[in-house]
């Protein structure tokens, strides 16, 4: 069974924010929405150490935000991708409050310089129009692009065209995503043979994204 | 190591918080008006069979100022496609039967409309709590104590509503119905002291400080319990100032039902900071772990 996850190094991270503006180009929404590098002090004054966390939907094993969507909107695929049906979200934001990654939002108003009124799939789906105003949205790890890859016969993770943007676009190769449950992926062995941890790890959400500290 | 500081979350507002205020409360009465009693054992609804149309009205008031904030107002028909996980979900069906059902048992007294808006109304009080306790992000909300205490103050909001509605239709209570409301008001007063103290997790507490300061502690603890539970006592000792003294009915009322608003105003719109985000210990050889 494949579960896609992904692997971010943050001893390589630099924090240049690429990922959060290819991300909000490619969906077409403001960058800093489904993707954010934040800036976090960790120590206080004479070190002042600072570290670049960059965070979006964790696509969580067990997701706080699947339970209680009244309209079941948000949903599990089988690949452990956890993605919403836009088209019947009703945008109550109660997934916001419980996602404790700070990884859903909803976009209120369509601002002058985003046009949210984008054909979404990609992947060749015939899908009307989706617009995000007014709904829950978040990563969905580039679903359309690994769903086409896919069906090329590419391999996510490895071949760019049917990786996630963000992981395409990271100038300092910090990104890395692909099969968690294949012993070969190179995610795999990244876990196998790095120190990694996971945010909010007592909240027992089995996040899929981990990050290698040093 | 902790990364990220608490945020207070911006989703449910006012609106949401008008909401739970009136369904919490306005069930609770309804409950009431079949529970309080005159002296002469005849129920409030019985004497003043308005009082049952009240509820629903507020119930919907609440859901109506949900509806003017959403954006997405016409995909609420949605709602109940996940009655098996989500409390929003049960709420939504809780509250259309709640108001369907005493409508029509106002329109047309019927024993059996009668038994579903009661049920309802009392599913509608606990789906509030439990709906609140599975926002897993907020710390402050995210507590066991919390659909406990969601449901003991929407009965004693209720309550106040029902000492309200006395004075203004010169009904009198029988003293056991006067006992009942002073149980909740003190039920209600500890668990709200325990809900702010008892927790030692350090996201719960930091979203929950707001709660101990001093004008919030002066509207839930002083006005809404310590004030309306000694003017309680006072009408309990001198059981035939009851009818003669309506201004202590409402005055009694209004401290239980302004210090119910503020009790869970302070909870959805004061203590509502989003969890910071914490890293987890680094394990030299992490396994990849699959939920079962």
């Amino acid at each position: 069974m494949v579960r896609w996850g992904m692997v971010t190094d943050l001893r390589k991270c630099i924090g240049c924010g690429a990922c959060s503006i290819v991300c909000g180009q490619r969906n077409e929404l403001p960058s800093n929405l489904w993707r954010r590098v934040h800036d976090c002090g960790i120590s206080g004054p004479p070190e002042r150490q600072r570290m670049c966390l960059p965070m979006s939907c964790m696509h969580c094993g067990k997701p706080p935000c699947l339970d209680v969507c009244p309209t079941g909107a948000t949903y599990r695929r089988s690949d452990g991708i956890v993605d919403i049906k836009y088209e019947i979200c009703v945008g109550c934001g109660y997934c916001i409050l419980a996602c404790p990654y700070l990884a859903r939002t909803i976009v209120f108003h369509n601002g002058d310089d985003f046009e949210t009124d984008v054909t979404y799939r990609e992947s060749g789906k015939p899908s009307p129009s989706i617009s995000f105003t007014g709904v829950c949205s978040k990563c969905d790890f580039c679903l359309p692009r690994v769903d086409a890859g896919l069906a090329k016969g590419l391999e996510p993770g490895l071949d760019l065209e049917a990786s996630p943007m963000c992981v395409v676009s990271c100038t300092a190769g910090a990104l890395h995503f692909g099969d968690l449950d294949d012993p070969d992926s190179m995610v795999s062995q990244m876990l196998r043979e790095n120190k990694t941890a996971c945010l909010q790890e007592d909240l027992g959400t089995y996040p899929s994204v981990y990050y290698i500290l040093d | 190591m902790k990364l990220i500081q608490p945020v207070r979350n911006n989703v449910w507002t006012w609106s949401a918080t008008v909401n739970f205020i009136m369904g919490g409360m306005a069930s609770a009465f309804y409950l009431f008006c079949f529970l309080m009693k005159t002296p002469q054992g005849e129920t409030f609804c019985t004497l003043q069979p308005v009082l049952k149309i009240v509820a629903p009205a507020l119930v919907s008031l609440g859901f109506f100022t949900l509806s003017i904030k959403s954006i997405r107002p016409l995909r609420a028909r949605y709602l109940l496609r996940n009655l098996r996980s989500s409390w929003i979900s049960r709420e939504i069906l809780a509250g259309t039967m709640f108001i369907l059902s005493a409508f029509i048992d106002w329109l047309f007294p019927c024993f059996i409309f009668q038994i579903i808006a009661i049920t309802t109304a009392l599913g509608l009080m606990t789906s509030h709590g439990f709906a609140f306790y599975r926002a897993r992000a907020v710390a402050s909300w995210n507590a066991p104590l919390i659909p406990f205490l969601f449901l003991i103050s929407s009965f004693t909001m209720g309550f106040g509503m029902v000492l309200l509605a006395a004075a203004l239709n010169g009904l009198t209570f029988k003293l056991d119905s006067m006992v009942i409301g002073l149980t909740f008001v003190v039920l209600n007063l500890v668990t709200w002291l325990i809900y702010m103290n008892w927790y030692r997790d350090r996201a719960f507490k930091e979203a929950t400080e707001v709660l101990h300061r001093t004008i919030p502690l002066i509207l839930t603890v002083g006005i809404g319990h310590l004030l309306p539970s000694l003017l309680l006592l006072l009408l309990l000792i001198d059981s035939t100032g009851v009818k003669a003294q309506p201004i202590i009915l409402v005055l009694c009322g209004l401290a239980i039902v302004t210090g119910g608003v503020g009790q869970k105003a302070d909870i959805i719109l004061r203590a509502n900071y989003l969890r910071g985000i914490v890293m987890g210990q680094p394990k030299v050889s992490a396994k990849v772990v699959s939920p079962t």
